[in-house]
């Protein structure tokens, strides 16, 4: 039986990652890196890769990780979300480390594991696991090609690149030129990478290693986006309780009351959704449908919580210096994460039998 | 319902002398646990003959259609894991305030997926299995047909609390939002406007 609640090792992970954000990643830090160059936080990701040795929960002991499960890695992404923290939490230690288990490429593993490299599938961002991706030309054994859309690629050590013979690859990113975009999401932006005649590793075949990483993903942004809403709701139902209007606090109209109690419904579904996906993916029971379920319900909650709290908050909430814009965006970039819910609506209804006509 | 010097003898009485406000609590939130709280399977409530008859009828389909019941049918499975994730909360002895979402889910998945069952069915839409009066010995959502239960779960979001009062209870209790002014409050019930 599918286990949706969480552990008390799995509430201490939780509020051992939330101490640690709450002391280190404050919103008006969050908006001030998106303002520099530099819009990661090294110091961040130090703490929690190397400090706490986050980055090695999906990794087995024998690779230098912890052995733990998607159910814990789960729990850090629900607190990373909750603060909208700027590491590649997701794309190294999920995605990049899913293609590597796949490939059984033990010393990348290691690395990633330690958190002390970081990796990134060049794979774009917005592709649902099982669409077809973009490849680069290999040629005398080096590899040429632009790929776009790339997730964290600017902090990224080790780029793990498709290639037209159906190849993954290890490239070194001093090897390639990473370009950043300007992304709707600055929290976690995107770069381009240019291979020209990069120097590769083959590591294994992309197709099952891509799937792979890309289904691992998209069922673990589901609780990335679960932290999302929860703080847009929370945040939204305590402002409203102290704003006052008309001489009383404008949480008390009822036309307020009754959507922010939907959204608590949605946002209490979304979790159950969330850990269903966690769950599954870490027995490997059920996985496709768990997924695809999780990911057609979450992103369009965890837009509707940040849409609700920008709205809520009235003139603030559309503020430079209140938080509400980075979890607007963030969310609406989640929702082409690995794939919008249509997509994997459309995973549904093949995993099910519900045929379009 | 009219009262007039009805004599009922102690014996029927449930609780304690002041206690029938708690009394009368407990069996709407039973009532609300009925209606959303049962132990399904997947495809366990009403969009699993839905979804039967989508497999069942290739010649209903249109594409308008499968998009709605995609998006319900995940939205069915998502509040049967809330469901689930709920009676194990209970089961590890830590209850949450996820009981009072259940019928609220409930209701309104109910009424959403019956109506567009009696829509894919088209022509046999039209019809309705059996009009006679007669007092309904059980609530019998699977037995009839789809226009039938379209119409009986337009109850679910009456029946033991209407859905806004549920959203009050949930923005009060559960977000602990202010309770809207009442002028009701120190009135006696014979003086009330009614």
């Amino acid at each position: 039986m599918t286990d949706l609640l969480y552990s008390e090792e799995e509430e201490a992970l939780r509020s051992a990652v939330r101490d640690l954000l709450t002391d280190h990643c404050d919103a008006a830090g969050v908006i001030a890196r998106t303002e520099s160059d530099a819009p990661h936080d090294r110091a961040l990701w130090k703490a929690l890769a190397d400090g706490m040795g986050l980055a090695g929960l999906l990794v087995p002991e024998a690779h230098g990780g912890h052995g733990a499960t998607h159910r814990e890695a789960a729990v850090v992404l629900e607190e990373l979300g909750r603060a909208v923290a700027p590491v590649p939490y997701l794309t190294s230690a999920v995605v990049a480390t899913e293609a590597l288990l796949a490939c059984e490429a033990g010393e990348l593993l290691a690395d990633l594991a330690s958190g002390r490299r970081v990796g990134a599938l060049a794979v774009a961002l917005h592709l649902a696991p099982g669409a077809a991706h973009r490849t680069v030309r290999l040629e005398d054994g080096t590899l040429h090609g632009e790929l776009t859309g790339i997730a964290d690629a600017a902090v990224a050590d080790v780029l793990l690149v498709p290639a037209e013979d159906g190849g993954l690859y290890a490239v070194e990113a001093d090897a390639v030129t990473i370009t950043p975009q300007v992304s709707l999401d600055l929290t976690r932006p995107l770069a381009t990478v240019t291979l020209d005649g990069a120097a590769a590793t083959r590591i294994g075949d992309a197709g099952p290693a891509v799937r792979r990483a890309l289904r691992a993903g998209a069922g673990l942004l589901a609780s990335e986006q679960f932290g999302l809403a929860d703080w847009s709701l929370t945040e939204t139902v305590r402002y409203l309780k102290e704003r006052k209007q008309f001489n009383r606090p404008v949480g008390g109209f009822q036309a307020l009351k009754h959507r922010l109690a939907q959204l608590w419904l949605e946002v209490v579904n979304l979790r159950a959704a969330a850990r269903n996906a966690a769950d599954a993916l870490a027995t490997g029971e059920d996985v496709d449908v768990a997924v695809a379920v999780a990911q057609a319900y979450a992103a369009p909650v965890a837009v509707h919580a940040a849409e609700e709290a920008v709205q809520l908050h009235g003139g603030i909430g559309m503020t430079w210096e209140h938080p509400a814009h980075l979890y607007l965006k963030r969310s609406k970039a989640d929702s082409l994460a690995y794939g919008t819910a249509g997509a994997h609506r459309e995973a549904v209804a093949e995993l099910v039998g519900l045929q379009a006509p | 319902m009219f009262l007039t010097d009805v004599r009922i003898p102690d014996s029927r009485r449930l609780g304690e002398v002041g206690d029938g406000w708690r009394v009368a609590q407990t069996t709407l939130n039973n009532e609300r646990v009925a209606i959303g709280g049962m132990r399904l399977p997947r495809e366990g409530g009403m969009i699993g003959p839905a979804a039967a008859t989508w497999r069942e009828r290739p010649e209903l389909r249109t594409h308008d259609l499968h998009q709605r019941l995609l998006k319900l049918w995940v939205e069915a499975e998502v509040a049967r894991l809330t469901g689930e994730r709920l009676r194990q909360q209970l089961v590890a002895g830590q209850p949450g305030p996820e009981g009072a979402g259940m019928k609220l889910a409930f209701a309104r998945l109910n009424q959403e997926i019956s109506g567009l069952e009696v829509e894919l069915l088209g022509e046999e839409g039209l019809s309705y299995d059996d009009w006679t009066m007669r007092r309904p010995e059980l609530v019998d959502f699977t037995g009839r047909e789809a226009g039938y239960r379209y119409l009986r779960s337009k109850g679910n979001s009456i029946e033991g609390g209407t859905t806004e009062i549920l959203l009050n209870i949930v923005a009060e209790r559960v977000l602990g939002l202010p309770a809207e002014p009442r002028t009701d409050k120190d009135v006696a019930w014979k003086d009330l406007a009614r």
